[in-house]
């Protein structure tokens, strides 16, 4: 790894740790909080999704099935940042969250065979949101309270990719999900009350396993006959439900301290995902993806109970990416990879029978860093949301930077 | 190229993630969910009694550290009062009155006093003897005065007694007893000190400052011996006492519908509450405990008995303090009600694990070692319900 690579790498170690988050989305408080569908700037670029893709020169986050193409051993990392303009019919607030996107290890075992071993640990939900406001209350008086939420799932995985017959691949992942959720609720009172500001922090810690498969199809390109499509491919994924162990503690600050006030374990159910994509290839470097992903989230509970407003979770996306395909350029802007897409997502938040919906649109490039290296860089643009019926309207953005290296690590040279 | 974008690649990331933050608001409040809101509830023992229980008992205290010795006597206490005085003579006087140049002209005792329990037109008078026996003040109390030696006879006289001095003569003789020791120890007799006495017409007590209290001597009882040398200088010497204490004896009534707070005696008081009505999980924002007095039973002194602490108790048949007991509460006198926060303690035995951790809390007058007020609360079996002791809670739960 020469030096510039190294800095990159440490400044994107680093930057979460600096930045803290302020605050997001109230829509997030219910269920397990907003979705990550992307690990990379790449995948975000394209429109979030990408089940059908392989890439020799990147991780698929979805598919462990896309790892059958992988060339070298690779590692992605990379930090993504939120900001949320966030409007009710009275009042309106921006919050911004940088978080570490994880990092993803990926090392061909047998390239002919598409065999690829590959792990990581992504976030795959997120919880923040900071709400506060005055309160006159008969017995307290007037005083601030404060309802804050943060944290979210990770999830861990390690996966095999394999060719099949006929030039189909398969994939398959462990998935372990661990996080930790904290929702605070506090009382803050002025030097002239007489009453002591206090406050509740419920946390909530998740553990459990689950697996998902995925599948790529063979080059159904010569069904059109066509000159002009290279490559066509159908992908599918399915990742299972999980049941997660969640160990609750309700932590009270009081006057004389933090106060451990009770403790629980109980079962949330995390729904199963599916998911199709498709992935196109076009004479002069440009490729198209188009996917739809779906999770059950009206089947989420946590110990038994569901929020009631929780839906069935679906996305729909497509994405565009431009890669110059004479491989033989040298110039840095020949190199460079444009990518843009689109998506419209029914998400998983539901209130008074109004689904909130998210319509976004991305962009996004790699530049290289030397040889099947790159620094990808992802922008995503979108609204989410109602004022209707006293909800929410987000214009929300998200800017991913994702480190992509590829080094001949544990690859085994011909003789 | 290459090298420019290298040089810029790192500062512009950099830029992109630098947040704008902007303060919470309330934008989104009304999708909190009503399950993990805070509410406010109040519990006020006078609304909603609960069983408490109120005591009053004795505690030995050690007056030693009390910065004012009392003297005197009213209806329910008598406080004598003990002085020490370092030998007031230099060793040139000593060698003068060898020489016989050296006269005692008159000795007297000033003191101020800074403490009053009872009308001023109440009679305040006392007797003063010579202690013949030796005496300490640490642990010194109405056992050790039944021991103490001292001379019958009044040695005072001569007593101007005002609001702000008291001023009484000594017989000289008691100077030169004095002076006489300290030239010949074989053969003069000791004195000890002072042993102050009210006498039995005597119907208010009086303060003055003690030696723990002003190390300076500025303010303190004074000893004061006019001499004469060489039959041409007349000058005075002024000793302050050195070892002072002061012993309070009486009795303390025994209605249990009030709880007797009193100074000297040292008489305190007990009270528990049972709270187990309150649900778990709550954090105590404010727990205000209120005690009415019975005006006309209490006697109160000047400067007043004005704060009554409050402790934790961790055994409250044995009266003992946990670690924690150290800190102290204060209810501060409002017209006929000693109130203030007892947020800590009520927090404290909520929050516990620990079984059977309210053992209840002591009260006593934060002025008890120093004053001899009598402060009569009404306690829990008072038979008005409406001044029986008083603790109002507000508290926060989730819903």
């Amino acid at each position: 790894m020469n030096k510039t690579k190294f800095i990159i790498v440490l400044l994107l170690l680093s930057l979460p740790l600096d930045v803290l988050p302020s605050g997001g989305s109230i829509y997030s408080r219910y269920g397990l909080g907003d979705f990550y569908f992307s690990f990379s700037a790449r995948r975000m670029a394209l429109g979030d999704l990408g089940i059908a893709t392989a890439d020799f020169d990147y991780l698929n986050y979805l598919n462990p099935a896309g790892w059958n193409k992988v060339r070298l051993s690779r590692f992605e990392t990379g930090i993504i940042t939120h900001g949320n303009g966030i409007s009710s019919n009275s009042s309106s607030v921006f919050h911004t969250q940088t978080i570490f996107s994880g990092m993803m290890l990926g090392f061909p075992l047998e390239r002919d065979l598409g065999l690829t071993l590959a792990g990581g640990i992504v976030p795959y939900s997120n919880v923040n949101y900071d709400v506060s406001y005055e309160e006159d209350d008969p017995i307290a008086g007037k005083h601030f309270v404060q309802y804050n939420g943060d944290g979210g799932l990770s999830k861990a995985f390690i996966g095999l990719s394999v060719k099949l017959p006929f030039d189909f691949a398969l994939g398959a992942s462990f998935d372990y999900f661990t996080g930790k959720i904290e929702h605070i609720s506090s009382a803050e009172f002025g030097p002239e009350s007489e009453f002591i500001s206090a406050s509740f922090a419920r946390d909530y810690s998740y553990h459990g396993i689950g697996f998902t498969l995925g599948l790529i199809s063979n080059n159904l390109a010569d069904i059109f006959g066509s000159e002009f499509i290279k490559d066509l491919r159908l992908g599918f994924i399915y990742s299972s439900q999980s049941q997660l162990n969640t160990d609750t503690t309700v932590t009270s600050t009081t006057l004389i301290g933090d106060v451990e006030s009770s403790t629980g374990s109980f079962k949330t159910e995390l729904p199963g995902r599916i998911g199709v994509g498709i992935s196109l290839m076009v004479n002069g470097g440009y490729s198209i993806t188009a996917d739809y992903l779906y999770q059950a989230f009206s089947n989420y509970s946590a110990n038994g109970k569901n929020f009631g407003v929780l839906r069935d979770l679906s996305k729909i996306s497509l994405g565009v990416e431009y890669r110059n395909p004479d491989v033989r350029s040298y110039s840095f802007w020949e190199q460079v990879m444009l990518r843009g897409g689109l998506s419209y997502e029914s998400t998983q938040y539901e209130f008074n029978g109004k689904g909130i919906d998210q319509i976004s649109l991305y962009t996004g490039f790699s530049m290289p860093l030397g040889f099947d290296n790159t620094l990808d860089l992802g922008f995503q643009f979108g609204r989410r949301g109602t004022k209707e019926g006293n909800l929410l309207s987000e214009n929300f953005y998200k800017f991913s930077i994702t480190l992509s290296i590829g080094e001949l690590w544990f690859i085994r040279t011909e003789r | 190229m290459n090298r420019l974008y290298k040089f810029l690649l790192i500062p512009i990331l950099s830029i992109f993630f630098i947040s704008c933050n902007e303060d919470p608001t309330s934008t989104g409040a009304g999708l909190l969910p009503e399950d993990g809101k805070i509410q406010f509830k109040q519990f006020d023992t006078q609304n909603f009694p609960v069983t408490q229980s109120s005591a009053t008992f004795n505690a030995d205290v050690d007056l030693d550290q009390s910065i004012t010795l009392l003297l005197g006597k009213n209806s329910y206490a008598e406080s004598v009062m003990l002085l020490n005085f370092p030998n007031p003579f230099s060793d040139s006087m000593i060698t003068y009155y060898k020489n016989n140049q050296f006269k005692v002209r008159k000795t007297w005792m000033e003191m101020m006093p800074v403490y009053k329990l009872g009308e001023e037109s109440r009679t305040f008078d006392f007797n003063v003897h010579q202690i013949r026996s030796a005496w300490s003040s640490a642990g010194f109390d109405k056992d050790s005065l039944a021991q103490l030696n001292y001379d019958a006879v009044n040695v005072s006289f001569d007593k101007n007694i005002t609001d702000s001095l008291i001023t009484f003569k000594i017989n000289n003789s008691v100077a030169e007893e004095m002076l006489n020791y300290q030239a010949n120890s074989t053969t003069g007799t000791k004195n000890y000190g002072f042993y102050f006495k009210p006498t039995s017409n005597c119907e208010r007590i009086v303060g003055f400052n003690s030696y723990d209290g002003f190390l300076d001597g500025e303010f303190l009882p004074v000893l004061k011996i006019e001499y004469e040398l060489k039959t041409t200088t007349v000058d005075t010497i002024l000793v302050s006492p050195l070892v002072d204490i002061h012993v309070v004896t009486g009795s303390v009534p025994t209605q249990n519908q009030f709880i007797y707070l009193q100074g000297g005696l040292v008489s305190r008081g007990f009270l528990s509450f049972d709270l187990s009505s309150l649900p778990k999980e709550i954090i105590v924002n404010s727990a205000k405990l209120e005690l009415t007095v019975d005006t006309l039973k209490s006697f109160n002194g000047v400067p007043a008995s004005d704060s009554i602490e409050v402790k934790a108790l961790k055994d409250s048949v044995a009266k003992t303090f946990t670690s924690d007991s150290l800190i102290v509460s204060v209810l501060k006198k409002t017209n006929n009600i000693y109130s203030g926060e007892i947020t800590w303690l009520i927090q404290r035995w909520l929050s516990s694990t620990i079984a059977g951790v309210n053992q209840g809390m002591q009260l006593s007058l934060a002025d008890e070692v120093r004053s001899a007020s009598r402060i009569v609360i009404h306690g829990s079996r008072s038979t008005d319900l409406l001044k029986r002791p008083r603790l109002k809670i507000v508290y926060m739960q989730k819903k």
